[in-house]
């Protein structure tokens, strides 16, 4: 099993090295909430360092793809394709751009919540993609089943920090402080809370939208399960000040967590049923 | 060519009532690839019958089997699949790869990707087509921009949402519900948890107790022309859970915008008959742009302009009485507007009621009492009858 975890600057290349890192996880334009994007240049020498190493670099490319954004992404993506190990993708038109450009199998797909059985697996492989993250709202018994069939291509998993679970192409926090007349702080945090619930929901507005997440989770507990049948975990780190995350990751690549102070953490779905009801829009 | 107009329905009262009111085609919730019934939801026979009453009326009959599978979803669906093929719907409705794969593999019928999965460019849709699909029912966060440019690169079908309730975020892709209420909307669990009320913190500071992530409802009446010209292939309405009077009036008054040759005039009295079915602020969505998104900043339902008193089940021209099932509180002297296929007949003084024993009484209290009233304007069958605040 490989550990995936985000790097937000250059200048933690050599940290993430001493660890032993096994996936360098990199933003680009092209990420959902990109608050750390890497240069094209800077991709390249990075991936190099990497490689070296004999560790792999994933691209984290995970935007909503609409019409004005084809011929920006076709040309980006004829550009990273050959040298990264990994893109990973939430919609699909970014896997049909790769297999037109006869890319390697580099696409990782990763829609939310929609990769639920395995199934998907041929679907992936039908795109010509590497590989695919299971929906975060599975439980534990579910990745189990799912990754008990041979799908013959990679299966990833959510496995700490912020997921995310909600995404418009509204910008929400604008229109909230047009609405309020007030400005929104470009370098302030936000947080939703329900109030019946004791938990904070970041917020985040970009300029492709706005995107909520779930407070923080960890699957610590189930890293042995895991380890049998998942092979990438992918830390998230938003919201996570760097030397918190740091130990997070270096206490998933280990196994050591005695440093780790997890109070307040979710375990996630990993041993939560939800509800199973009939009523979707069409 | 002008586009399908595609109306929703829960039941088979609804299915009718879509027909009659105008749509060509009419979409119901099909429940074998679900775990829970539901009431609006259709068993085998009821699915079957719900295709001869549309096919009855010359329209299509489409049906949603649009869940997102888990695990233990899968057995038996290739099963389903063909039983539900066998009741003669039209289309599939769907939107997990798998079930899109399987239902092209074993049956017949017609494929349409939900807007479930959140199609947003042309590259996809092209995909969709290549692997089958007959059409493609867009994103709701698209720009008439955005769908022309669709529409000029591809010959796939396309269907656009014209009316209704709308997902704050992408479709099929939120989980709000599955973490806030344990429900999975993705298999039909949705409750509605963008439309609650949220505290906004800056940092540690609370600075609101009234954050919405709820948009207004969509209203595109002021686009048709546009999206006819575009060239889509069908407009929907939202709304399989909404009343008969509902579908009846929203079905009906885009069936008259459609069909009018002189639009502008008519937009008025659209807007008009449109907003005596809502409940909720509207818009026009992303259609009119991104920086035209309405968002609900209040949970203040608006008051209802028209309230649905009776359905006309028969009407004696000779004695001119119709009889009509109650379905609101009406009384002698109450005015009431009346809603029929073809429009709006008029409006008539309900000057007295009669019950089924032959008595006059003082008001039609009873759910579903069948009683029977004077009208001078003939009516007929599936006419509705409204009180009207404006009226």
């Amino acid at each position: 099993m490989r550990i995936v975890a985000k790097m937000h600057h250059l200048t933690e290349l050599e940290t993430f090295m001493e660890m032993n890192l096994d996936v360098f996880l990199l933003e680009t334009p092209y990420a959902k909430a990109a608050k750390h994007p890497f240069s094209m240049d800077d991709i390249k020498g990075l991936t190099a360092s990497v490689h070296r190493q004999g560790k792999q670099v994933y691209l984290l490319m995970d935007r909503m793809i609409h019409e004005g954004d084809l011929s920006g992404i076709t040309g980006y993506l004829s550009e990273v394709s050959s040298f990264v190990d990994g893109i990973v993708l939430a919609d699909i038109t970014v896997a049909i751009i790769l297999q037109k450009l006869g890319a390697p199998r580099v696409g990782i797909y990763q829609p939310g919540p929609l990769n639920t059985h395995h199934h998907i697996a041929s679907f992936v492989q039908d795109l010509g993609m590497r590989g695919w993250v299971l929906a975060p709202e599975l439980t534990l018994s579910e990745i189990e089943s799912i990754t008990s069939m041979d799908s013959g291509v990679e299966i990833g998993f959510q496995g700490f920090g912020h997921i995310e679970m909600f995404h418009t192409r509204r910008h929400l926090l604008t229109s909230f402080f047009t609405h309020e007349a007030q400005s929104i702080d470009p370098q302030a945090t936000y947080f939703l809370k329900e109030a019946s619930r004791q938990e904070y929901y970041p917020i985040i507005e970009c300029e492709e939208g706005t995107t909520i997440y779930r407070p923080i989770m960890s699957s610590r507990a189930y890293l042995d399960r895991l380890r049998a049948c998942i092979d990438d975990v992918y830390l998230m780190r938003l919201n996570i000040d760097d030397d918190a995350y740091f130990q997070q990751v270096k206490a998933y690549l280990t196994g050591d967590f005695s440093l780790i102070h997890e109070e307040g953490y979710s375990t996630g779905y990993l041993e939560k049923m939800i509800d199973m009801d009939p009523e979707v829009g069409s | 060519m002008k586009p399908e107009l595609l109306a929703p329905a829960g039941d088979l009262e609804k299915v009718r009532i879509a027909c009659l009111y105008g749509a060509d085609a009419v979409y119901i919730g099909g429940n074998t690839l679900s775990l829970r019934a539901r009431s609006d939801v259709m068993e085998y026979a009821q699915i079957h019958e719900a295709v001869r009453i549309a096919h009855g009326y010359g329209k299509k009959l489409y049906l949603a089997v649009n869940i997102i599978m888990h695990e233990a979803d899968l057995d038996g669906l290739d099963e389903q699949l063909v039983a539900l093929a066998a009741t003669g719907a039209d289309a599939f409705i769907c939107s997990d790869p798998y079930i899109i794969e399987r239902a092209l593999a074993l049956t017949q019928t017609d494929i349409h990707l939900s807007t479930q999965m959140s199609v947003t460019n042309s590259i996809a849709v092209n995909e969709w087509q290549k692997r089958g699909v007959k059409r493609v029912v867009l994103a709701r966060e698209l720009t008439i921009s955005e769908i022309k440019a669709i529409r000029q690169a591809t010959t796939m079908e396309l269907e656009v949402f014209i009316h209704g309730a709308m997902c704050s975020g992408y479709s099929g892709r939120c989980t709000l519900s599955n973490w806030m209420a344990d429900r999975d909307a993705n298999r039909g669990g949705c409750a509605h948890s963008c439309r609650w009320a949220y505290d906004l913190y800056q940092g540690q500071t609370k600075i609101s107790d009234a954050f919405y992530l709820g948009a207004t409802d969509l209203e595109a009446s002021d686009y048709m022309d546009e999206l006819e010209k575009i060239g889509v292939n069908s407009l929907k309405i939202e709304g399989r859970m909404k009343s008969v009077h509902y579908i009846a009036s929203i079905t009906s008054a885009y069936r008259q915008l459609l069909d009018d040759q002189d639009r502008v005039h008519l937009q008025p009295m659209v807007h008009q008959w449109l907003s005596r079915a809502k409940n909720r602020p509207t818009g026009v969505g992303f259609l009119g742009g991104r920086d035209h998104v309405e968002q609900i900043y209040a949970h203040t339902p608006l008051g209802k302009t028209a309230v649905f008193v009776g359905l006309v089940i028969d009407y004696d021209p000779l004695t001119r009485h119709a009889l009509v099932e109650q379905r609101n509180h009406f009384r002698p002297g109450d005015i009431v507007e009346i809603l029929s296929p073809k429009g709006i007949k008029g409006s008539i003084i309900i000057e007295n009621i009669i019950n089924s024993e032959g008595m006059p009484i003082d008001a039609a209290r009873h759910p579903q009492e069948t009683v029977s009233i004077p009208s001078n304007i003939v009516l007929e069958p599936y006419d509705m009858l409204r009180s009207v605040r404006d009226a």
